[in-house]
C-alpha cells in the first residue's frame, strides 16, 4: 500500500514537473483554443465581456428589488458572486470533456498528460479576464476598494485559479473514465448555482444558513468577494478555502498518479 | 541501449480495455461466441521484441486491427505496455492521422505554429519550420486559408510536411502517406531518401508502394504477435501471397 501511495505520488508529480517546465506545450496552445473559439465572430472574445454584462445586469434587475432591498452594495455582490461563480462552474463542466476533447491530439504525441489540464487552464483564466471589465466597472460605480482590499480579493482569487488546477485534473479522469459523469456535473452546477449565496445572501436563510456555510463554494467566493465590499472575510472561509486545496491537491496528486497512464486507453 | 540502436521493445505486450458489456451484447446478437471479448481486456501486442538498429527504415503491414498502430504508439511513448519494456533514443516525430485536433478555424499558418508548440519546439525553431513546411507541403496561397477548408489531400499534404520538416531521428508514419498524390509521394521518398543515413523510419501502411518506397525492411504484424520480419520484397510476397489465398487481392499493388 505505501509502495503503491509513493508510487503513484511520484509518477503524478513527475508528469506535472515535466509539463510545467514545457511552458510552450500549453501557454501559446491554451491562449489559440481561447481566441479560435471566437473566430469568425464580430466581438470576438469580446463575447464573454458581454454575456458577463447581460447576466449581472439581468439578475441584478431581477433579483435587486426582492433581495437587495435596502441593500446598497447588492449590485457589487451579485457583480463579484457572478464572475467567481462562473469561473469555477465553467471550470469544472468544461473539465469533463478536458482529455475527451483533445483525444486526437492525446493520442499522437506522447506529452505530459498535465500539459493538457494546463492548457485547460489558461483557457478559463483568459475567460475569467474577459469578465473583469465588468468587474471593474460595477466596482467603479458602486464602491471603490482600496488597493489593500483589491490586493486582498486577488489573493482569494488565486486560490480559486489554484483549485481549478486540481479540480480539473479530477474531474478530467472521471469525465475520461465514465461518460456519464459530464452530465452529472452539469446537473449538479445548475443546482449549486441557486443553492451557493451567488445573488442572495447566506443571513438571509435564517436558521438554514448553516447550509450555506456547509458549502464549500460559499467560501470560495467569500474570500473574493468580501474584501471588495469592504468587509474582511471570515476566518472560516480562509480556513476552508486553504483546507480545500490542500486536501483536494493531495487527493488529485494520488488520483492523477495513479490513474494517468490509463487515461489513453479511455479515449 | 546500444548507441547504434534506435527502438528495442523487449517482450512488449498491451492489453486495452474492453468495453465489457457492449461487446458481450453484440457478441450474443450476432450468435458468435467470443470468450476472449468477453475479458475485461482485449490483448493487441503480445510479447512482440524487436530491435531497429539508426537508418534502417522499416515498414510495418498487416490486415487491420493487427496492432500496427498500437505498437507505433507504444514506441512513441502514448501507450505504456502492460508488460514488457521499450526504448527509444533520439528526437521522435510522429503523424497517427491527418486529423486537425479542433483547429478547423486555425489557418494553415497558424496549425504550423500549434503543431510545432505541441511537438514542444521553441520560437525560432518554429520560425525555421514554417518556410520548410510551406515549401515541401507546396501549400502555396492556400497557407493563409482556414484549415477545415482545405482539400484532403492539401491536409494530408501539410500535416505530413509538419512531420518530416521537424527535427527528428525517429520518425513514426501510420497509414496517412498512401492517401497523398504521386507527386507528392515521390518528393516525400526523396527527402527519406536524402535525409541522413542515421535517420530512422517505421511507416505502417496497406499500399506495398508506400513500403517499397520508403523502406528497406518490413515487420509482418499478425494478431498482436510479430510473424515475420526481414526483406521488404520477400516479406511482401509472403504477406500478399497469405492475404491473396483469401481474397484475390495478391494481383493487385
Amino acid at each position: 500500500m505505501t509502495r503503491s501511495l509513493s508510487a503513484a505520488l511520484a509518477s503524478g508529480s513527475s508528469d506535472i514537473a515535466r509539463s510545467v517546465r514545457h511552458t510552450a506545450l500549453w501557454a501559446m496552445p491554451g491562449w489559440f483554443d481561447f481566441v479560435l473559439a471566437y473566430r469568425r465572430t464580430l466581438l470576438g472574445p469580446f463575447w464573454e465581456t458581454v454575456a458577463m454584462g447581460v447576466w449581472v445586469a439581468g439578475l441584478g434587475v431581477v433579483f435587486g428589488r426582492s433581495l437587495g432591498e435596502g441593500d446598497q452594495d447588492y449590485f457589487a455582490y451579485v457583480t463579484v458572486g457572478v464572475v467567481a461563480w462562473f469561473y469555477m462552474s465553467s471550470v469544472a463542466t468544461s473539465s469533463a470533456e478536458l482529455f475527451r476533447s483533445k483525444d486526437s491530439m492525446i493520442l499522437s504525441h506522447g506529452n505530459p498528460l498535465y500539459t493538457y489540464v494546463l492548457r485547460h487552464a489558461v483557457v478559463g483564466v483568459a475567460r475569467l479576464l474577459m469578465h473583469m471589465p465588468v468587474l471593474i466597472a460595477v466596482m467603479a460605480v458602486e464602491g471603490r476598494p482600496s488597493l489593500a482590499q483589491a490586493g486582498m480579493s486577488a489573493l482569494g482569487l488565486a486560490s480559486v485559479v489554484f483549485a481549478s488546477l486540481w479540480a480539473s485534473a479530477l474531474i478530467g479522469l472521471a469525465g475520461a473514465r465514465y461518460a456519464d459523469f459530464k452530465h452529472m456535473l452539469v446537473l449538479a452546477t445548475r443546482f449549486l448555482f441557486f443553492a451557493t449565496p451567488v445573488f442572495w445572501r447566506a443571513g438571509s436563510l435564517g436558521d438554514r444558513a448553516v447550509l450555506a456555510a456547509a458549502n464549500p463554494f460559499t467560501h470560495f467566493i467569500d474570500v473574493v468577494r468580501a474584501p471588495l465590499l469592504g468587509e474582511a472575510p471570515s476566518e472560516i472561509a480562509w480556513t476552508v478555502v486553504l483546507a480545500t486545496n490542500v486536501a483536494g491537491a493531495c487527493v488529485a496528486l494520488f488520483f492523477y498518479g495513479r490513474h494517468h497512464r490509463n487515461v489513453v486507453f479511455w479515449l | 541501449m546500444e548507441p547504434d540502436v534506435a527502438i528495442r521493445l523487449r517482450s512488449v505486450s498491451l492489453r486495452l480495455p474492453a468495453r465489457q458489456r457492449r461487446v458481450r451484447r453484440t457478441a450474443l446478437q450476432d450468435g458468435v461466441a467470443q470468450p476472449s471479448l468477453a475479458r475485461r481486456h482485449v490483448a493487441v501486442l503480445e510479447d512482440v521484441s524487436l530491435t531497429i538498429r539508426r537508418g534502417q527504415r522499416v515498414g510495418v503491414v498487416g490486415d487491420n486491427g493487427a496492432g500496427k498502430t498500437a505498437l507505433l504508439r507504444v514506441i512513441a511513448g502514448i501507450y505504456p505496455p502492460t508488460e514488457g519494456t521499450c526504448e527509444t533514443a533520439g528526437r521522435m516525430s510522429c503523424l497517427f492521422d491527418t486529423s486537425l485536433h479542433g483547429y478547423g478555424d486555425a489557418t494553415a499558418l497558424e496549425f504550423v505554429m500549434l503543431a510545432g508548440l505541441t511537438r514542444g519546439l521553441r520560437r525560432r525553431e518554429i520560425d525555421k519550420l514554417i518556410p520548410a513546411v510551406y515549401r515541401l507541403s507546396e501549400i502555396g496561397r492556400h497557407i493563409h486559408r482556414p484549415t477545415r477548408a482545405l482539400s484532403d489531400g492539401l491536409r494530408t499534404r501539410l500535416v505530413f510536411a509538419i512531420a518530416m520538416c521537424v527535427e527528428w531521428d525517429v520518425l513514426l508514419l501510420d497509414e496517412e502517406i498512401g492517401t497523398s498524390d504521386l507527386r507528392f509521394r515521390e518528393k516525400a521518398r526523396r527527402r527519406i531518401q536524402e535525409a541522413p543515413e542515421a535517420k530512422t523510419l517505421m511507416v505502417c501502411s496497406h499500399d506495398s508502394r508506400v513500403i517499397r518506397d520508403f523502406c528497406d525492411q518490413a515487420v509482418w504484424i499478425h494478431e498482436g504477435r510479430i510473424r515475420a520480419s526481414g526483406d521488404v520484397d520477400e516479406l511482401l510476397a509472403a504477406y500478399r501471397a497469405r492475404v491473396g489465398v483469401k481474397t484475390g487481392w495478391a494481383a493487385a499493388g
